[in-house]
């Protein structure tokens, strides 16, 4: 199967990619405090679960080669990874609609 | 591509699991440990949600450029894990054993910038007991850093085997630890 590994390039490029989502979240986390309070804003919430999920994408589909599996098992793994993502904006929402937790 | 059944000699027939890369048996981890993190970041989103200020007082004390500097490491070994991968394949032992020396050394970097991390929380006094974040915080990350551990010593016997099979199958456990982690870090240490 040497033909379906991803390239050196690829896994360079994903790397890199990894790294950049990964400061990009930080500094949206340390930037994104909402009104001098303690809790995230939404929209800052929702690009940082998004970077998570794109994170975790590129390692599932190029560190474990998972797009050379049949697209149900990318479905299966990557629906249930955005179900998480999912749930965890949806409890960032129902916190910030009760304005004493702002 | 049929799994190949090494005890055997021949093709085995795995099912639905014959479609992923890599020994079935570690895709059958991976995925049981995707479920029971999943359970844990469920579990935690529910927590906070009833005690968001509990939550985003106890979550003062996470050190976010710790936990940050922690995912490019791991992503790091992650990349030298899948290089050794693609050693593995063109039969290349040294090549292999360096690259997964290197993935095994930037786990190591993991563990000690965790030590800190945790022991700069309990020299402030922050115990499990303290609130529950803290309780799920230990929990969570304590979990992931045993993984991380026993991904290390996988790594070591799977750089002594060198062969195709053994390298993806053991690169694939440290692959998972990785996702876990890029999951744990924004929902435990950014999300507030």
């Amino acid at each position: 199967m040497a033909s379906s590994l991803p390239s050196r390039r690829r896994l360079v490029g994903t790397c890199g990619l990894l790294i950049g989502l990964t400061a990009l979240s930080v500094a949206l986390a340390v930037a994104g405090v909402k009104g001098g309070g303690q809790t995230l804003g939404l929209v800052e919430t929702a690009v940082i679960l998004a970077a998570a999920f794109w994170k975790a994408t590129r390692i599932l589909n190029d560190y474990l080669n998972l797009r050379v599996s049949t697209p149900g098992w990318r479905v299966l793994l990557l629906g249930f990874l955005l179900v998480i993502v999912s749930v965890v904006l949806a409890g960032q929402a129902l916190i910030l609609a009760d304005p004493l937790a702002v | 591509m049929p799994a190949r059944d090494d005890t055997a000699g021949e093709e085995a027939d795995w099912g639905p699991l014959s479609g992923l890369p890599g020994n079935p048996m570690m895709w059958v981890l991976i995925v049981s440990e995707v479920l029971v993190f999943g359970a844990f970041f469920l579990g935690y989103t529910g927590a906070r949600v009833l005690d968001p200020d509990g939550f985003a007082a106890a979550q003062q004390t996470a050190d976010r450029v710790l936990g940050g500097i922690n995912t490019i490491v791991l992503v790091l070994s992650g990349l030298f894990a899948a290089l050794a991968v693609k050693a593995a394949d063109h039969g290349r032992t040294r090549a292999v054993r360096g690259h997964l020396g290197a993935a095994m050394l930037l786990g190591g970097g993991f563990l000690a910038v965790k030590v800190v991390d945790y022991a700069d929380k309990i020299a402030a006094g922050h115990g499990m007991e303290e609130h529950s974040w803290f309780m799920l915080y230990y929990l969570m990350t304590g979990f992931h850093a045993l993984h991380v551990v026993a991904g290390i010593g996988i790594l070591a016997f799977v750089a002594w085997q060198a062969g195709r099979e053994a390298v993806e199958t053991g690169v694939a456990f440290w692959h998972m630890v990785d996702l876990i982690w890029v999951l744990i870090y924004p929902i435990v240490y950014l999300i507030r």
